[in-house]
């Protein structure tokens, strides 16, 4: 069964929704992001947001293995 | 071996990154190692060429930012770009701690005579805790990433392998991971967890690994 892209970016703010509210994360070039503008950008679907959803992706496969 | 370093200081990211490396110089002067240190507006293109070219260091660690074809000091500007200078890195192993630079330049710069090149071909990311800023090394959110990083130079300058330094730093990583996968595991874990994995995956090696600095 294929999971869609609506309900991957569903999964994905609500793993971020459990981040600390005095965590940030350091994106490189891209700058520092808190929990919210992390649900914005994966929300917006924008290059940053399609990454974050790469980056838990990965570490969900990461724990099946 | 003498080590050069680039440690830029013009944002949060690249402050965090200056103060874990300080650890890294104070390791390298206790081992009689000289350093050639370009910290904040120091970290330009010009002194990285002075250096690279006439001290002819062994071992060249930048810190900072970086794309697919340019590693970065001060305030971003470009230092090492490929197809233009990366043939100073000729004859150096080279450890690339910025975004996406293992996944051209470090492939390219190997066939323009760069020992061995370590380094990221994605996103290098880390969480950390803005009130803590300060004083990065307080840090417990930001500590297992950057530490995590620390131990390729560290291994270099103990005297491994590039290799050995590139597997060392792999090992943490799952040492780091599987700490934080514990159940007694702060809230905050699965989020250090994240980006651990994934900067372990994104860390690779080009060039001769049997290689020493």
């Amino acid at each position: 069964m294929e999971i869609s892209k609506e309900e991957i970016k569903k999964l994905v703010i609500e793993r971020i929704k459990t981040m600390p509210a005095t965590m940030k994360v350091s994106l490189g070039n891209s700058g520092e992001f808190n929990k919210e503008q992390l649900i914005e950008e994966v929300k917006q679907e924008s290059g940053i947001g399609d990454k974050i959803i790469e980056v838990h992706l990965s570490y969900l496969r990461s724990l099946s293995k | 071996m003498e080590l050069f370093i680039t440690r830029p200081e013009h944002d949060d990211a690249t402050y965090y990154l200056s103060c874990y490396a300080k650890e890294l110089i104070e390791l390298a002067e206790s081992k009689g190692i000289t350093v050639f240190d370009l910290n904040k507006e120091r970290a330009t293109a010009k002194e990285t060429s002075k250096f690279l070219d006439k001290k002819n260091p062994t071992l060249a660690m930048f810190n900072g930012h970086g794309d697919k074809n340019t590693i970065r000091g001060h305030k971003n500007e470009v230092l090492i770009k490929s197809g233009e200078n990366e043939k100073l890195l000729e004859n150096k192993i080279v450890y690339c701690r910025s975004c996406n630079s293992a996944a051209e330049l470090g492939k390219n710069s190997i066939r323009t005579g760069t020992t061995a090149f370590i380094g990221y071909d994605d996103l290098f990311g880390f969480p950390f805790n803005p009130q803590k800023a300060a004083n990065p090394q307080q840090d417990e959110f930001a500590k297992p990433c950057l530490e995590t990083s620390n131990q390729v130079t560290k291994s270099l300058l103990k005297g491994n392998t590039a290799g050995e330094a590139y597997d060392n730093s792999q090992t943490t990583a799952d040492k780091w991971i599987e700490k934080m996968q514990n159940t007694n595991a702060p809230p905050e874990a699965p989020h250090i967890a994240l980006w651990l994995t994934w900067n372990k995956l994104h860390q690779k090696i080009h060039g001769n690994k049997q290689a020493k600095p």
